[in-house]
């Protein structure tokens, strides 16, 4: 049973193209990763900035494709092995239910690149982590940002595909990030 | 000097492109509708959210240390931050950063601040390729051209220019098709952004409490430049720093809504710090560039500061009838569209501000501005400056004379009224006087309203009291429309006063004679300013003078009377309204006669329509709102004019309302502006007039 604001989260997001999937357990998780990247006919899937408790979950739906772990390449390395990959599955630490959007801090920029270069982008994310809009996701952002005692991390909201109406006013979809975006919603992680 | 002829001519060119004016409509249009929808889908409160944005943005801005505070929290994060002065300032630092880091291109994400500064042509000169990487501004960019919107820089092309223009820039066949032109773009793009070494963007807002940068984008390329080049440049005008990340989400969020009508962008960034890449921070850069260019000096000139509320959504030039047909090639300077008049002549010079003459004054753009900038009032104030200059063009001078005018053709009526009737003395008003002589002008009354209403029953005031304001044409053209409002007040037991006051005085704000308009301000508000304190309540069936009342009069002469003056004065239908129940009404015409009401533009910041549509509906009449959702194009004298500059932009404009009138196949159009009447009347053919013509009134 999805949250309120998981529910009103899923009904905007998809309305922005994106695609809403929920898995109530690690079984189901991988599972749906798996028909996913099967689905994108993905070969090879970057993989960054998933937290401990969920990386089980993720390899096991990844089995037999190639995995690019992204945090253990260096420099531009890692950025290059992104550019190279098919899908990718990044981690975000809040949904945002009014507007329809997922929130993204990342403290490496090669995390980053693995939500905006690949043509479908899996971003997994905790039924529990939803705020109720987009104020109160800014506030959460800048208290992460305020209180992170090293580095800063880089805050993303992200509300679907990257689109375009700059032809004619024509709504495009993957002009330069993901073409797809998919939001697995795990209710329990 | 004011090239107004070339002006005209950029005009007229611009109504002849094939296809620019529609495109440009149908842009302009389609982001209008998707801001209402999503006003109406998300529950905005439209005026909380204007009241938030500016409130924010002048603390942000009456703060002069705030810029200094988020330069120090960037510096802490261990970015680099440099003030320029102005634009020359900010490329030397780029071009000098470019060389040092072994970079001849740069890759760059849609800043506004970057086109203001002519950014990419002057670093080309120092030999610094710099990469549009916003699809349409990629399309400008291999047009060589500038964006005609600040949103929609390639509004203006349809999907064969596109094709052309990219198969020209890739020297490669491209496919008139725009998912294989995305493709294509895409391919070229991509190893751009993973090899580039410095990347640029801009900035939507600066968060002074961390020193965040906030940047919107919907196609990803700002998460791209800012993300894979080892430095990341921002150029950031001053004006554009806030407080805190509360802040920076009620701008970001409005800019979005205002904007397309989205309730967020698709990526919305905030960058603290320069993130390492795969572990490896050393050669990452963050550089925030924040640009003043003529923003301290508009910032202590109460005439413009508030042109810094501007958050750059473009909804201004969405709802702005004129620009939405020539675009902004021709309104426009480097920045497009209303709010680019006030910071054109402060940032590039007031004599780049002449296409200030395209503004007609409707009013909307405050309307739509989710900052509430009072931008008719700062185009007035333009208009001024090169009034002060240049001298007054004669046309200019003729029709901002309006009030004497009338007055001259009053009292020699109707020999007036026959003199301009024949062909030859139109003929020769348009040489002499610039008066189109297409236009009908509208016939004048000997006898003005204050005789007519002599010896009529001025009301008992058991209801109350009331100074019904009748504005030019009511008192010189149509004082029977006067009688008939006094009329209702008296029926509905208002006491009712018609002193001697002036015109409402907008066309002086229109032809840029503020002084002017600020002393017939003053005249009327130290007349009226009695009669409220003494219990009298302010009426006017005509909306530009009740919107000059209400608004326009608080910034000409602020104080307490005009601020008594103000929330006293209402909009006749709206007054009347409560007290409809009292009155008998019968509609003149019919039975069965369908009306196509139009909304005059002042009246949308009032009544928006209501009332009187309902005042016609109670009387029986069948009542069609029909609406472009922008203005006729009449502009009240503007369309009377003659020429590119008058009457053929009016015109051009008023084609789509005329359209939609036809169309609706109703036989008689109402309006309560007199000027609209007129438009909608030269442009269909239809009787078009007051709704107070088209009832009869009397007490039940």
């Amino acid at each position: 049973m999805a949250s309120q604001y998981a529910d009103a989260f899923a009904r905007v997001f998809a309305s922005r193209n994106g695609v809403v999937l929920f898995a109530q357990s690690k079984g189901a998780t991988s599972e749906a990763l798996r028909r996913t990247a099967v689905e994108r006919g993905a070969s090879s899937v970057a993989v960054a900035g998933i937290p401990e408790g969920v990386r089980g979950a993720v390899a096991e739906g990844l089995e037999g494709i190639e995995v690019i772990d992204v945090g253990s390449l260096r420099g531009a390395e890692a950025k290059e092995a992104v550019a190279r990959a098919d899908l990718s599955v990044t981690w975000a630490a809040h949904g945002v239910a009014k507007e329809g959007a997922l929130m993204e801090a990342t403290w490496d920029d090669a995390t980053k690149l693995a939500s905006c270069l690949p043509m479908t982008n899996v971003a997994l994310v905790s039924e529990g982590s939803f705020l109720p809009d987009f104020h109160a996701a800014m506030r959460a952002a800048g208290k992460i940002v305020a209180e992170s005692p090293g580095p800063k991390p880089t805050i993303s909201f992200i509300a679907g595909p990257s689109r375009t109406a700059d032809i004619e006013s024509r709504l495009l979809y993957g002009v330069h990030g993901p073409h797809s975006v998919v939001a697995l919603v795990l209710g329990w992680a | 000097m004011t090239d107004r002829k070339g002006l005209a001519d950029k005009v007229r060119r611009a109504l002849a492109t094939e296809g620019l004016s529609d495109k440009m409509w149908a842009s302009t249009s389609r982001a209008r509708g998707n801001r209402a929808k999503a006003i109406e889908e998300l529950g905005i409160d439209v005026r909380g959210m204007k009241e938030s944005v500016r409130g924010l943005k002048q603390e942000a801005l009456g703060d002069p240390e705030l810029p200094r505070k988020f330069a120090a929290r960037v510096e802490e994060n261990g970015g680099h931050v440099f003030f320029a002065k102005d634009g020359a300032q900010a490329i030397d630092y780029v071009a000098e950063l470019a060389k040092r880091r072994g970079a001849d291109v740069l890759v760059k994400s849609k800043s506004l601040t970057s086109e203001e500064i002519d950014f990419d042509h002057a670093l080309e000169a120092r030999g610094v390729r710099c990469i549009e990487t916003d699809l349409g501004e990629l399309i400008v960019q291999m047009a060589h051209e500038r964006p005609v919107h600040l949103v929609m820089p390639a509004a203006h092309k349809s999907v064969a220019d596109v094709a052309s223009i990219v198969s020209h820039g890739l020297k490669r066949e491209v496919p008139q098709d725009p998912d294989a032109i995305l493709k294509e773009v895409r391919a070229y793009l991509r190893p751009m952004f993973l090899s580039a070494k410095v990347g640029v963007t801009g900035g939507n807002a600066g968060v002074a409490e961390t020193g965040t940068v906030v940047i919107e984008t919907n196609e990803g390329n700002g998460r791209l430049v800012s993300a894979a080049p080892d430095v990341h440049v921002v150029l950031i005008g001053a004006e554009k720093i806030v407080r805190t990340w509360e802040d920076a989400a009620e701008v970001v969020s409005a800019a979005a809504i205002s904007a397309t009508g989205q309730p967020m962008t698709v990526y919305v960034s905030a960058f603290t710090a320069r993130s390492p890449l795969g572990g490896e921070g050393a050669g990452r850069e963050l550089h925030v560039i924040i640009l003043d260019n003529g923003r301290s000096k508009m910032k202590s000139d109460p005439r413009y500061s508030e042109a810094l509320d501007c958050i750059r959504c473009g909804a201004c030039m969405n709802i702005c009838p004129t620009y939405s047909v020539v675009g902004g090639h021709t309104f426009g300077h480097i920045y497009p569209g209303p709010i680019s008049i006030p910071w054109t002549a402060n940032v590039h010079g007031i004599d780049n501000a002449a296409y200030s003459e395209l503004c007609i004054a409707c009013g909307l753009c405050k309307e739509a501005c989710p900052a509430d900038i009072d931008m008719p009032m700062m185009i007035a104030e333009v208009k001024q400056q090169l009034v002060d200059l240049n001298g007054q063009p004669r046309v200019n001078r003729f029709f901002a004379g309006s009030e004497t005018l009338a007055r001259l053709a009053s009292a020699t009526a109707p020999l007036s009224n026959w003199s301009l009737r024949p062909r030859a003395a139109r003929v020769l008003m348009e040489k002499a006087f610039g008066v189109d002589r297409r236009r009908t002008l509208p016939a004048f009354s000997r006898k003005r309203l204050r005789s007519r209403l002599r010896g009529m029953d001025a009301g008992d005031g058991s209801a109350g009291k009331v100074v019904y304001f009748p504005d030019v044409s009511a008192d010189y053209n149509d004082p029977e429309l006067g009688v008939k409002a006094v009329g209702v007040l008296a029926a509905l037991g208002y006491k009712v006063e018609v002193p001697k006051l002036r015109w409402s005085g907008m066309p002086y704000l229109s032809y840029g004679e503020v002084r002017k308009a600020a002393r017939v301000a003053e005249y009327n508000v130290r007349a009226l300013e009695g009669y409220v304190r003494d219990g009298y309540e302010v009426v006017s069936t005509e909306p530009t003078a009740a919107y000059m009342l209400k608004d326009s009069y608080l910034t000409l002469v602020p104080g307490e009377g005009s601020s008594l003056v103000a929330a006293h004065s209402h909009p006749f239908f709206e007054f009347v309204e409560p007290g409809l129940g009292k009155l008998a009404l019968t509609a003149t015409r019919g039975p069965g006669v369908e009306l196509g009401f139009h909304i005059p533009c002042h009246d949308r910041a009032l009544t928006v329509g209501g009332p009187a549509v309902r005042f016609l509906r109670a009387a029986g009449y069948g009542v069609k709102v029909i609406e472009t959702g922008t203005c006729c194009g009449m502009g009240g004298t503007f369309g009377m004019k003659a020429g590119a500059l008058g009457f053929d932009l009016s015109n051009a404009v008023g084609e789509r309302l005329f359209d939609l009138f036809r169309g609706s196949r109703c036989g008689l159009a109402a309006t309560e502006s007199s000027v609209c009447a007129a438009q909608i009347h030269d442009g269909t053919g239809l009787e078009a007039v007051h709704p107070l013509h088209l009832v009869d009134v009397s007490r039940r």
